[in-house]
């Protein structure tokens, strides 16, 4: 499974990104990330927010996620506003493992 | 008539001019105006809240004031500070645990006591400098959640109220740790209430501009600082010591707050000219600020003195009176002017400090016809 992690915005402007191949990664690893998009129905997931949710809200993380399997491909563009609660651990867990994961391709 | 969508009411009434009778003004509510004063009247606590910041949002008729001013008795709402801070105990719940009330004991730890202290000077300033009472004019209740999240790299505004994360003790600190980050947001509230700037590519970056420029004016206003001898600095204290950097933005000269191995290197542009186009960040809102930022900081040098005396004044009005959701860096260049102008005359040099300053940013104001 190869994903495209990008948060962009929040206070700083700052942003970070990357790409990892989770067969590169270190198999318990690699299985975490698996259930967690599963268990966030990540392709099910809708493309864009819901604009309205956010009026008058600044300095959120806008986050934008592309997950490639053998068989699908969808990106789903969010915001710690709007997020779908399913979909925050597998977020949190690339943010927290973002230098970690970064390196392997 | 109402709208079941607040966003396209006003946007319907902005492109159409919508009729004034002699009666009533027709004005958008996305639940009819009496029943959001049964709510306020009779409702529970939350939902009085609720119905209340209905009410209040809106009135984008500027001016129109007499639906809740008349109401403002029923509410309780007082001419004066009213703050709770929350505990999120980590996790990304809001609003989190009540740990604090206003004048309750100052405990419960250093995000807790910053949170609580800042939001009051920012109150304070807004009332002792522009007569403001709160974020949205009428003694709105300012309310943080700390302890967002873990690691969290981050503080915003979610449209109600304010979230501080802790930072990941590695590149930043606790963001309740500088006053201009508090104002900064808080003002995001002010803007919200007011000028509404939608929070995309120039009206965006805008809306993060004004919460520089107020940010860094509760600053230098609790410092007692000209604007010679402010910093003209945001998010100064944010890094930890292991960052090449002495700010998150510098108004003063965007580009150059931080140049570090990890972050890279402070994207800011201070001139038009040099305008980032990019899709990410609504747009590059935290990007393209550095413009109007730098603006602002030419005209309170210009002017000399307290930045928020006059700077500060002329922004302001700006914000509540002129500036609307989609205004453009153009807009706020012309309407900043034309405000020096019904402020200090129009040979004033207050507004020659605001037509020099847009200038030198690659904006010169245009006179309205």
């Amino acid at each position: 499974m190869k994903i495209y992690f990008e948060r962009s915005g929040g206070f700083t402007g700052i942003p970070v990104s990357m790409t990892i191949d989770t067969s590169s990664l270190p198999t318990e690893e690699a299985r975490i990330i698996q259930k967690m998009v599963e268990d966030s129905h990540f392709f099910e997931l809708p493309p864009t927010p819901n604009k309205t949710s956010r009026a008058g809200a600044a300095d959120y993380f806008q986050y934008q996620i592309t997950i490639e399997n053998s068989t699908r491909k969808h990106t789903v563009k969010s915001d710690d506003i709007s997020i779908d609660p399913k979909l925050k651990p597998l977020v949190n867990l690339l943010v927290k493992n973002l230098q970690k994961w970064k390196q392997k391709k | 008539m109402f709208y079941q969508n607040l966003e396209k009411c006003r946007r319907y009434s902005r492109y159409e001019k919508y009729q004034h009778d002699s009666v009533s003004h027709q004005t958008c509510f996305i639940i009819p105006e009496y029943v959001n004063k049964e709510i306020v009247e009779k409702g529970t606590e939350q939902q009085r809240r609720s119905a209340w910041r209905n009410l209040i949002l809106t009135e984008q008729l500027r001016g129109r004031r007499n639906v809740t001013g008349s109401m403002s008795a029923v509410f309780a709402v007082a001419d004066k500070l009213h703050r709770t801070i929350l505990d999120a105990q980590n996790a990304e719940s809001l609003p989190g645990k009540l740990v604090r009330s206003e004048g309750g004991k100052p405990k419960g730890g250093r995000a807790v006591t910053e949170s609580y202290d800042y939001s009051g000077d920012t109150y304070d300033f807004y009332k002792q400098v522009f007569d403001r009472n709160s974020v949205d004019g009428r003694g709105l209740r300012l309310d943080s959640t700390v302890h967002y999240g873990q690691d969290y790299n981050n503080a915003f505004w979610n449209g109600t109220q304010m979230v501080y994360g802790d930072g990941d003790g590695q590149i930043f600190n606790r963001f309740t740790s500088s006053l201009d980050v508090i104002g900064h947001e808080l003002t995001h509230g002010v803007t919200q209430y007011e000028a509404a700037l939608e929070y995309q590519d120039q009206p965006g970056a805008l809306n993060e501009s004004f919460s520089d420029v107020f940010g860094s004016l509760v600053k230098q206003y609790a410092l007692k600082q000209t604007a010679e001898k402010a910093d003209w600095l945001i998010g100064a204290g944010l890094f930890t010591r292991k960052i090449k950097g002495v700010a998150l933005r510098s108004m003063k000269a965007p580009g150059t707050a931080y140049d570090d191995p990890t972050l890279g290197k402070d994207p800011q542009p201070g001139h038009m000219r040099d305008y980032v186009k990019t899709s990410s960040d609504n747009g590059g809102v935290h990007i393209n600020s550095g413009i109007p930022n730098h603006a602002f900081y030419l005209t309170a040098i210009g002017i000399g003195g307290k930045a928020w005396e006059k700077a500060g004044k002329i922004w302001y009005i700006t914000l509540r009176d002129r500036l609307q959701e989609n205004s453009s860096f153009q807009d706020a260049a012309n309407l900043s002017a034309d405000v020096a102008g019904s402020l200090f005359g129009k040979d004033s040099k207050e507004r020659k400090a605001v037509l020099k300053a847009w200038e030198d940013v690659g904006l010169p104001p245009k006179a309205r016809k």
